[in-house]
C-alpha cells in the first residue's frame, strides 16, 4: 500500500476523491489494492497461527492443571471482561462504519468513526490498567514474581495461571496499543484529505487489523474470565 | 456498491473488491455480537459441567468471530483466495489443538506430565542399609554429601531455611524449629516429603534412591528437636510392613528399572535404520 502519489494527472478528482496514482510497477489502482489486501490476508493469518501457541499451552496445563486454573481463574472480574468485550464490539463497529465512509469519500464520517474507535480503545486499555493494577496489588504476578501465599495454599499452580493471563491478555494489549497509533495516524491522515472514494487502502487495511484485533479478545474473554 | 468511481475497471474481477458494507448490515451485526455477548455471560452461570461450559462458550465465541469475519472484515464480499487463506489458518488451528489434546489427554495415569513418571518410584541403586527407617552413622555421611548437593541451596548448609535460594513467597523449612512442619515430622513423614514433592516450590526428587531419602530424612530431622517417633501404621504408607525384620517384611520396594540414556539412545536410532 502505497502513499498517495501527488503526481501530475491529466484525471481530475471528482467530488469525494482525492488526487491519487497506483505505483508504476502496478497495472492499476484496483491491482494495487487486490495485492494490498492479500498481503495484509497473509499478515492476519500469520497473527492468528502467532497468538495460537499461547492457547494451546493454556489448554494444555489447564488440563493438566485444572484445579488449580479453576481457583486461579475465580481472582478474574467477570464485569471487566464483559465491559471490554462490550467496548471491543463497539469499536469495530464504528471501524466498520469509517471504512464504509472511507470508500463513500465522506470525509466527515470518516473522522469521526475513527475518534469514537480510538475513543474505545482507549477505554478497552483504562480497564485493562485497572484489571493489571488489581492483579499487582494482590500479589498475582506470574512465574516467580507471584506472591499471594492464600490463593497459592488452594492452587499451587496459580503462577503458572496468571504467566498465561499476562502473556495472553499482554500480548493483545500491544495490539491495541499498536491500534490506538494506527488510528491516531489514519485521523491525521484523514484530516489532511489523504482518503477519497478513489484511495482508502490504509483505512481498510487498519480496519482488518482492527477487527482481528477483536477477533482474538472474543475467544480470549470466555476463555480466560468465563469458563476458567 | 453506490456512486464508486471504479465500476469499469472490476470487470478484471469476479467479485467486488470494493463492496461497501451497509450502515443497516453494521447495526445488525453489531447488535448480534453484543446478543451474543449477553448470551455467553449468562451460559456461563448455567453450571453444564466444565466440559459443557467449555464447549459451549467456544461455539458461541466461534459464531461471534464467523459473523465478524463475514461481514465485518468483509470476507463474504471478498475474494475465494482471501477466503481459502483465512479460514484454512482456522483449520491448522485446530489441527495443532486437537493433536496435542489427543496426545496429552489420552496418555495413562501418571503419565499426564512429562517426566512425571519417574517422580512416582524411587531411583534403582543407590547404598543399601539395614532397617533405613531408623537412623544410623553409616547412612548420616550419604546423607551430608546428598543434602549439601540437593537440599542447601534453599535450606540452608545448617538447615536453617535460609540458604542463597530461600527468597521465595513461601519459605523453605527451617529445620531447627519443631512448629509447622505441613507434612509431619515423623522420619516416614519427611520421606515421603522428598517422594512426592510439597507445593509450591519443594520438588519431588525422583533422582534419589529410596534409602538416600530415608538417609535425608533423618539427616534433617537431626538438625531440630528430637522427631516424632514411626509406628507401624506409619511405616505401611510407605511400604514397610514388619519393622521389626531388617528387609521391613516387604519384597523390596517397586523400583523402575532403567535402561541407561546411551544404550536406549543407540537402540532407537538402529531400530529407524
Amino acid at each position: 500500500m502505497g502513499a498517495p502519489a501527488h503526481h501530475h494527472s491529466s484525471d481530475k478528482p471528482q467530488e469525494g476523491q482525492v488526487n491519487f496514482h497506483h505505483a508504476h510497477h502496478f497495472k492499476n489502482a484496483d491491482e494495487q489494492f487486490v495485492t494490498a489486501k492479500l498481503g495484509m490476508w497473509v499478515f492476519i493469518m500469520q497473527e492468528i497461527l502467532f497468538f495460537t501457541p499461547l492457547f494451546v499451552g493454556y489448554f494444555m496445563y489447564k488440563g493438566q492443571y485444572f484445579p488449580s486454573f479453576h481457583e486461579a481463574a475465580k481472582s478474574l472480574d467477570p464485569v471487566m471482561g464483559a465491559v471490554n468485550t462490550v467496548i471491543l464490539i463497539t469499536s469495530s463497529f464504528t471501524m466498520a462504519r469509517a471504512v464504509s465512509a472511507a470508500q463513500r469519500g465522506n470525509r466527515e464520517a470518516l473522522k469521526e468513526n475513527l475518534l469514537w474507535t480510538i475513543l474505545c480503545a482507549i477505554g478497552f486499555l483504562v480497564v485493562k490498567y485497572i484489571e493489571y493494577s488489581h492483579k499487582v496489588h494482590d500479589g498475582l504476578l506470574p512465574g516467580s514474581h507471584f506472591n499471594n501465599a492464600e490463593l497459592l495454599g488452594v492452587a499451587p499452580q496459580a503462577p503458572l495461571f496468571f504467566a498465561f493471563y499476562f502473556a495472553m491478555t499482554g500480548l493483545h494489549g500491544i495490539h491495541v496499543l499498536v491500534g490506538v497509533g494506527l488510528l491516531t495516524w489514519l485521523w491525521f491522515r484523514a484530516r489532511r484529505g489523504d482518503f477519497g472514494s478513489n484511495y482508502y487502502t490504509p483505512v481498510e487495511m487498519t480496519g482488518l487489523y482492527w477487527h482481528l484485533v477483536d477477533l482474538i479478545w472474543i475467544y480470549l474473554f470466555p476463555i480466560l474470565y468465563l469458563v476458567g | 456498491m453506490s456512486g464508486s468511481h471504479n465500476d469499469h475497471h472490476n470487470s478484471e474481477y469476479d467479485y467486488n473488491i470494493h463492496h461497501i458494507l451497509s450502515g443497516p448490515t453494521s447495526r445488525n451485526v453489531f447488535l448480534f455480537l453484543l446478543g451474543m455477548t449477553v448470551i455467553t455471560v449468562l451460559a456461563a452461570k448455567i453450571d453444564f459441567g466444565a466440559s459443557w461450559n467449555f464447549a459451549l462458550a467456544m461455539l458461541i465465541a466461534s459464531a461471534k468471530a464467523m459473523i465478524v469475519t463475514l461481514f465485518f472484515m468483509g470476507l463474504k464480499f471478498d475474494s475465494k483466495e482471501n477466503r481459502v487463506f483465512f479460514y484454512s489458518s482456522f483449520i491448522f488451528v485446530t489441527i495443532f489443538i486437537v493433536q496435542t489434546a489427543a496426545d496429552i489427554f489420552t496418555r495413562p495415569a501418571g503419565y499426564k506430565v512429562v517426566g512425571d513418571p519417574l517422580k512416582t518410584v524411587a531411583a534403582a541403586g543407590g547404598p543399601e542399609f539395614k532397617r533405613p527407617w531408623e537412623p544410623s552413622p553409616e547412612m548420616n555421611a550419604v546423607a551430608k554429601n546428598l543434602y549439601d548437593v540437593n537440599c542447601a541451596v534453599c535450606h540452608g548448609v545448617d538447615g536453617g531455611g535460609d540458604g542463597p535460594g530461600s527468597n521465595l513467597p513461601v519459605k523453605p523449612r527451617n529445620y531447627k524449629v519443631a512448629d509447622g512442619w505441613k507434612n509431619g515430622r515423623r522420619p516416614s513423614d519427611v520421606f515421603l516429603s522428598l517422594q512426592n514433592g510439597l507445593a509450591p516450590y519443594m520438588p519431588a526428587y525422583p533422582q534419589l534412591s529410596a534409602n538416600e531419602r530415608w538417609a535425608l530424612a533423618h539427616y534433617v530431622l537431626a538438625m531440630g528437636p528430637a522427631p516424632t517417633p514411626d509406628n507401624a501404621d506409619s511405616l505401611k504408607r510407605v511400604g514397610i510392613l514388619d519393622a521389626s525384620r531388617d528387609d521391613g517384611g516387604v519384597a523390596k520396594q517397586a523400583v523402575q528399572r532403567k535402561i541407561p540414556r546411551d544404550f536406549a539412545l543407540e537402540r532407537y536410532i538402529q531400530s529407524g535404520q
